[in-house]
């Protein structure tokens, strides 16, 4: 069992086995070492416990199975309604799984990212998060597109 | 406005968190007898219980559109992570929205080029030869030269010479910008001429997968020394002889057996993962693929085959050879049949009942006999192109 702490002195408890889905967590439990990373905790933590006992990725697994693998972008059901958040959440959720390297969680917020964008056009892309557009002239997006005809929908 | 109580509610629960290891505990066994302290299981707070009530009934962004974040706030990696789950269209209109995406996309834009028809095949072959910032990027190139949109050109005017299309991409591989290819698919009228092979396999050494159609002209030639049967360790290999025009097969020799040396690389490719074996333009069987099913591949997933000849003489054993094969590869996760390939009933009960086989595609008639193993099955895409009599 370890003892989680927030920032404001909650105390969160929880089994080694279960947080150790994250593997700073894990290696903090090697090392001793403390962080002030913000994380939402609830959410890691309830993310955790509903996949306790699924295996946990070698530490050096080969990513280039990525590449010949067809990935897909379907997210399971109970990961779908996990995720289900506003975005500042989502990102919040990514840059904590990031920091505390859950691959599996990482992966679920990015592909919730890769499915927000999809079918959206550029200027839809550029609202969605507060992007300008900086491209000068305009004629570099046509460009752009021209040398890229092959990725379009068709 | 709808999304943003809830939303508030939901910041509450992303706590500053610190980890603490007691430090003056030296082990987690002293850490774990501490356990007694705390409750045996745990639990979230009633508290937190229901901000995550309140999370779940939130609309996603994506409908009720606040954005928040600033794209300033997400580090290069993790645009690169969701780079990674975007497809190519997405990625291109990604780029397009800001010069930052642009620079960090463009790599994953050019992972996969899949030129479908003619002129997406020449203008590659014109902007190609000048963008070495994209060609080395590809890993997976499909080109499919003398086809339009809807299917096979039709049109002399509009077709292509596939031995340009060649000659560009050969020069283009041996000036090192195709550095990492892993993965090459030729959907042309005839196969690439024997040496563009060798250049690939010299210039490229990550290409595993590799596939080309086979032409009328080019079928008759397979010689046993051929470079496109030199590679070693494949992951993918494809052949298919899907035509534009009607062939003349007068003089062709049906049942051709494939030459040792193909089938010698096959069999050496210990990670071999997809292969195609298609000969569906015959009426009759092209080539006689029955040395497939003494092939055995630990890490196969996927497997086509048309028109395997089967020897009617012996139909028994063959099915069990067949069966034994299945039976060999429980990796499998889809199996095509095509052209005039079919399978037994026999054979269908035993492929059918393949622990990861989520999709088979094949013909109607075959599941005819397989109404018992049927419900085992996830997904049949029957929506088979019609096989017509093209020869």
């Amino acid at each position: 069992m370890v003892t989680l702490v927030t920032s404001d002195n909650e105390k969160f408890n929880a089994e080694k086995e279960v947080v150790e889905r994250s593997v700073l967590i894990k290696n903090m439990l090697e090392d001793v070492g403390e962080s002030d990373q913000p994380i939402p905790l609830p959410m890691f933590l309830e993310y955790c416990e509903h996949h306790r006992g699924e295996p946990l990725p070698a530490p050096d697994a080969d990513t280039s199975q990525d590449d010949t693998r067809k990935r897909t972008t379907d997210i399971s059901e109970w990961d779908q309604k996990f995720i289900t958040v506003d975005q500042e959440m989502l990102f919040e959720i990514i840059l904590a799984a990031n920091y505390l390297d859950i691959k599996s969680l990482l992966d679920v917020g990015c592909k919730t990212v890769a499915n927000m964008i999809k079918g959206k056009t550029p200027e839809e892309i550029r609202k969605l998060f507060n992007i300008v557009n900086d491209f000068t002239p305009r004629r570099r997006c046509a460009q752009i597109k021209k040398e890229n005809e092959w990725a379009e929908d068709r | 406005m709808p999304g943003a109580q809830p939303s508030k509610d939901v910041k509450k629960g992303s706590k500053l968190f610190r980890f603490r290891k007691n430090s003056q505990l030296d082990s987690l066994e002293s850490q774990d007898s501490k356990v007694t302290a705390v409750p045996a299981t745990f639990t979230l707070s009633r508290k937190h219980i229901s901000n995550l009530d309140v999370i779940s009934s939130t609309p996603t962004l994506a409908s009720g559109s606040r954005p928040s974040y600033r794209l300033e706030d997400i580090p290069d990696d993790l645009l690169h992570e969701i780079a990674s789950w975007c497809t190519p269209p997405t990625l291109l209109r990604a780029s397009l929205a800001c010069k930052r995406l642009l620079t960090l996309f463009h790599p994953y834009l050019h992972h996969t080029i899949d030129c479908s028809y003619t002129d997406l095949c020449r203008s590659a072959i014109k902007i190609f030869p000048h963008s070495p910032s994209t060609t080395r990027y590809i890993k997976n190139l499909i080109l499919k030269p003398n086809r339009e949109p809807s299917g096979w050109a039709n049109s002399s005017e509009k077709s292509i010479n596939e031995g340009d299309v060649l000659d560009v991409l050969e020069g283009i591989a041996s000036n090192g910008d195709l550095p990492l290819l892993s993965m090459f698919k030729w959907f042309g009228k005839e196969r690439p001429r024997d040496s563009f092979w060798l250049s690939l396999r010299e210039n490229c050494p990550y290409l595993r997968d590799i596939g080309t159609s086979v032409g009328q002209k080019t079928l008759a030639s397979f010689r046993a020394d051929l470079e496109l049967f030199k590679f070693q360790n494949l992951q993918g290999f494809h052949l298919f002889t899907q035509v534009s025009e009607h062939w003349t097969m007068t003089d062709y020799p049906i049942n051709q057996d494939l030459p040792a040396t193909l089938w010698n690389m096959l069999f050496s490719s210990d990670s071999l993962e997809e292969l195609t074996l298609d000969g569906t333009c015959f009426a009759a069987d092209a080539w006689n693929l029955k040395p497939v099913f003494s092939g055995r591949w630990p890490s196969l997933r996927k497997l086509a085959l048309g028109n395997v000849w089967i020897d009617d003489t012996d139909s028994i054993s063959d099915d069990e050879m067949m069966c034994m094969f299945f039976q060999a590869h429980p990796t499998l996760e889809e199996v095509s049949s095509l052209g005039t390939m079919f399978y037994s009933s026999e054979v269908m009960g035993c492929l059918l009942s393949m622990p990861k086989l989520g999709l088979y595609r094949g013909r109607l008639q075959q599941l005819q006999h397989a109404n018992s193993v049927l419900s085992r099955i996830q997904s049949l895409d029957l929506s088979v192109r019609l096989v017509q009599p093209l020869c």
